[in-house]
């Protein structure tokens, strides 16, 4: 998996959803949409989910 | 013009001021995700579509400037056009500040830019290297971009006596100078890049380069016919206007003399509220007009970009305000001025620097 600052600066670790749902660690916001880039360094999983990493 | 006097290192970087500062930030940061929505994304392609538009003209404009009302008028809105792609645009995507909004024309992991530089290779060295490491010497690449001592804690050597030179060179120069700097030749010769993904960069560098020349230099004035030469002209003149800006106005974010700079033991254990202090210290900023801000890809504001790196531009005017109020409330110094105070001050550093010792 990609990666670059760890610590959501950098952009450089974003991986598209492939089906499930993310929690954005800092803002709490759920990512469900499939095909949404995630920024990995900064997201948790919220259920069985898959990326197309 | 700094707002307090530069206060010591200790009062800066005192634990408890940074975590309230943290604080007083992160609420700032949660502020504006929570208010951003259909007027950011309003401006930002009210800005693509005024690119897009100054961009086709100044084409039309170039392909008749045998004519030279076309010529003049042609290459400045090219110049306009690249200069907005480059700042407002480009360097903003890239960094992400419009993810959020879900198009995927419009996004940090598509976007292209008008630069030689692949957006790729940029966003390693930028985006993570430097904004990471804002200011830390022989840790931020861009601190002098591995050729101008730029700190007293950076090691003089003889050639730096020739950096004020380097800097008129860049200048016009300045894409070619971020293209070479992209593909880390130093970190090659220091052992920490590896040759093969030296020369994957340099593939990608050398597509990229071919496209971005091809364009300027040969597609467009082909199809300017009689006019192939003005329109060349046109072309590499709207390239440099774009390089001389953008070298300004990222020298002036950074380099100014009251910046400071940071040694990597004083950053060891930083909390989240001394990484914002870091960041605040390490940048300065450039008053002007709203139209200055723009050309400028809100760079003027390049303190409370480094503070939030991916929050939209046209938000760190608002910002702006409530950080300085914050620095002035805690003592921390704020840089700022106009733009020929920030460039000769910028220019003192590296004359200054030139010379070994402080
Ligand atoms: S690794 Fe830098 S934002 Fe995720």
């Amino acid at each position: 998996m990609p990666y670059g600052c760890r610590r959501g600066i950098c952009f450089g670790c974003l991986t598209p959803l492939t089906y499930g749902r993310v929690r954005d660690l800092r803002t709490g916001e759920i990512h469900d949409r499939a095909g949404q880039m995630i920024q990995t360094c900064l997201s948790a999983a919220a259920g069985p989910l898959a990326l197309d990493a | 013009m700094t707002v307090t006097p530069p206060a010591s290192i200790e009062t800066a970087l005192d634990e408890d001021v940074g975590e309230e500062l943290g604080a007083e930030l992160d609420r700032i940061r949660s502020e504006i995700l929570a208010a951003r929505g259909a007027d950011d994304a309003r401006y930002i392609r009210t800005v693509i579509a005024a690119q897009r538009g100054l961009e086709a003209g100044g084409r039309a404009a170039l392909a008749v400037s045998l004519f030279p009302p076309a010529w003049a008028a042609g290459t400045a809105m090219l110049a306009v056009a690249k200069i907005l792609e480059n700042m407002e645009l480009g360097h903003n995507i890239l960094h992400g500040q419009w993810d959020w909004m879900g198009d995927p024309a419009i996004h940090s992991a598509t976007w292209e830019w008008d630069f030689l530089t692949p957006a790729e290779a940029w966003k390693h060295t930028h985006n993570h290297l430097h904004h990471t490491w804002t200011n830390v010497v022989d840790r931020d690449r861009d601190l002098g971009y591995v050729v101008f001592r730029m700190s007293a804690d950076q090691r003089w050597r003889p050639r730096h006596l020739a950096q004020p030179l380097y800097n008129f060179v860049l200048a016009p120069l300045f894409e070619w100078g971020i293209a070479l700097y992209d593909l880390e030749p130093d970190a090659v010769a220091a052992g920490r890049k590896t040759w093969r993904s030296f020369a994957a960069d340099l593939t990608g560098f050398l597509a990229k380069g071919t496209r971005q020349l091809a364009k300027d230099y040969v597609l467009f004035p082909l199809l300017a016919g009689p006019s192939a030469l003005p329109c060349l002209l046109g072309n590499l003149t709207a390239n440099t206007v774009r390089n001389l800006w953008s070298h300004t106005i990222i020298f002036c974010g950074h380099f100014p003399g009251d910046v400071q700079t940071f040694t990597e033991e004083r950053i060891e254990d930083e909390t989240r509220g001394q990484w914002y202090l870091r960041q605040i210290q390490g940048s300065a900023n450039i008053e002007g007009g709203t139209l200055f801000h723009i050309l400028s890809g809100n760079l003027s504001h390049q303190i409370e970009h480094h503070a939030f790196p991916d929050l939209p531009s046209n938000r760190y005017a608002e910002i702006a305000s409530r950080v300085r109020e914050l620095c002035e409330k805690y003592g921390i110094p704020y840089v700022t001025g106009p733009l020929w105070r920030q460039y000769g001050s910028t220019w003192g550093r590296i004359l200054r620097f030139a010379a070994p010792g402080q």
